[in-house]
């Protein structure tokens, strides 16, 4: 048999070590794919027992399973399908990033059971979701327009990082600052209480731009342990490894085990041959069961 | 957001009938396909006994009227569950993978893409935002690699594979978000091969 076993206090430690970093600036928790496999819920629970103070769920489905086992922080969802149900998402309050007009639009069509909190997306290079720097200008204009129709309020402005290199994340806070000074120009209160909320950092700019802070920071990888960067490792940030993976060895033969484990629970088939102590596992990684070499230091 | 795996039951029977096994390897929950589909099946194609991996599969298998072999034999032992699956080459697949064009866009030539920006357009172009990652097991040795379909045609993955995304270039194409994306499938149909690239590689195989 085999276990996997999930460490709430490391994964405590983390979120705080990491919360501690980002302040001044708040700490958004990604507890997306069910929490990067950890379970959503109980990790969500923890995240917030530890100093974050919001909820990234990726989807409006997870945002409402999040609501429904009552969970009442800000929850935000931005990548959103042509079934996506904003009506749902809406009445339980959940911030929605939006991407493009066409994305608002729809938003502002299921604001009938109350007022949408979205968080505008500006593409500064990543090129996945996020309004191009041409369609920024137009997206900020109709949110301006629903928000004073009483349909949507601003709450945030927001990209995200390529972690391409230290120039190339300075580009793209260059491309964010553009985007935010513009729509400070065309009627975004970027002062006072209406101010959205400023985001664009993970993991990686979370722990070394400060700069890219802003007004909060999502954090994911790291809080589960491993290390955003190829410098260092998580122990290395003062980070702890969240999860354990235990198996029982089956058989040993000529300085090898067989574990009763393997790709079908998840163990990828080229894990096999890696150095580290830490990662070896099978040599080969098949159905249940892999033979790891247990004769390497 | 619609991610799809598409279990095709008669193939499924079809690939049965051929196999003339008495034994189906159904370890792993019927190499992902659901023992709970498959496990009647089998029983209605005359095949007797199946092999699962754990108790609760064991007690699946049993409600459908099979004998039970549960836990592991040597591969010698073990049929050939790649005809079953239909990923021998010949059989007809019996899983579709698919998922959602989130969204399009327009990008000038140079432009990165994704992570580490792995990728950059040689020309100006569409590139189309996939909703599927390595959280639902596409592989992310995949990246810059795989290509993708939609209705039929085919498009190339590039940049990195991100935990719940992927971009395609479109190039050209008109094609709206909406559309579903084909990871692998069954390529009399127009789809991908599983195993005509990395995404294919979490697919089940003979083992």
């Amino acid at each position: 048999m085999s276990e996997l076993r999930v460490h709430l206090p490391a994964f405590r430690h983390n979120v705080a070590t990491l919360a501690a970093i980002a302040a001044p600036a708040r700490t958004m928790l990604a507890v997306k794919a069910e929490a990067y496999g950890h379970e959503m819920l109980p990790v969500a629970r923890a995240a917030l027992e530890a100093g974050a103070d919001s909820l990234a769920a990726l989807e409006v489905p997870a945002a409402l399973a999040l609501r429904d086992a009552g969970i009442r922080v800000p929850i935000f969802a931005w990548l959103h399908g042509a079934d996506t149900d904003f009506r749902a998402a809406i009445a339980q309050r959940v911030d929605l990033g939006v991407s493009s007009r066409e994305e608002l639009h729809r938003i502002t069509a299921s604001t009938d059971e109350g007022v949408a909190a979205v968080h505008l997306k500006i593409d500064t290079g990543l090129h996945r979701n996020g309004a191009s720097v041409e369609q920024w200008p137009a997206l900020v204009t109709d949110a301006l327009a629903a928000r004073d129709a009483g349909r949507i309020r601003i709450a945030g402005l927001w990209s995200h990082l390529a972690d391409a290199s230290p120039e190339a994340d300075a580009a793209a806070r260059a491309e964010f600052e553009r985007a935010i000074a513009v729509a400070g120009e065309l009627g975004v209160p970027l002062e006072g209480p209406d101010r959205p909320l400023l985001h664009l950092a993970a993991s990686s700019a979370g722990i070394r731009e400060p700069e890219a802070r802003y007004d909060l920071v999502r954090f994911g990888i790291a809080a589960y342990g491993v290390s955003p960067f190829d410098d260092v490792d998580g122990p290395g940030l003062g980070l702890r490894g969240t999860m354990t993976l235990r198996a029982e060895v089956l058989a040993v033969a000529d300085g090898r085990a067989v574990l009763d484990v393997g790709a079908a629970d998840g163990l990828p088939p080229r894990c096999s041959g890696r150095p580290e102590p830490a990662q070896r596992s099978c040599s080969a990684a098949a159905g249940h069961a892999c033979s790891p070499s247990t004769s390497t230091p | 957001m619609r991610r799809r795996a598409l279990i095709d039951l008669e193939a499924l029977a079809a690939n049965l009938r051929d196999a003339d096994a008495d034994l189906l390897d159904a370890r792993a929950d019927a190499y992902g396909h659901g023992l709970a589909l498959v496990a009647p099946l089998a029983r209605d194609v005359g095949i007797g006994t199946l092999l699962v991996s754990t108790e609760r599969d064991a007690a699946t298998a049993a409600a459908a009227g099979h004998e039970v072999v549960i836990g592991r034999m040597s591969a010698a032992e073990i049929p050939d569950a790649a005809i079953a699956f239909g990923v021998d080459g010949t059989h007809r697949p019996v899983m579709t993978v698919s998922g959602e064009l989130i969204a399009t866009k327009h990008v000038p030539a140079g432009a990165g893409v994704s992570y580490g920006y792995t990728f950059r357009t040689s020309r100006p172009t569409t590139l189309g935002l996939v909703g599927l990652g390595y959280a639902d097991g596409i592989p992310r040795l995949g990246s810059n690699r795989a290509h993708l379909a939609i209705d039929g045609a085919r498009y190339p993955l590039v940049g990195r594979i991100a935990m719940d995304q992927f971009v395609i270039e479109l190039g050209d194409a008109e094609v709206h978000a909406g559309a579903e994306v084909v990871v692998f499938g069954d390529p009399a149909e127009g789809h991908p091969p599983r195993a005509s690239g990395p995404p294919g590689q979490n697919a089940p195989r003979s083992p």
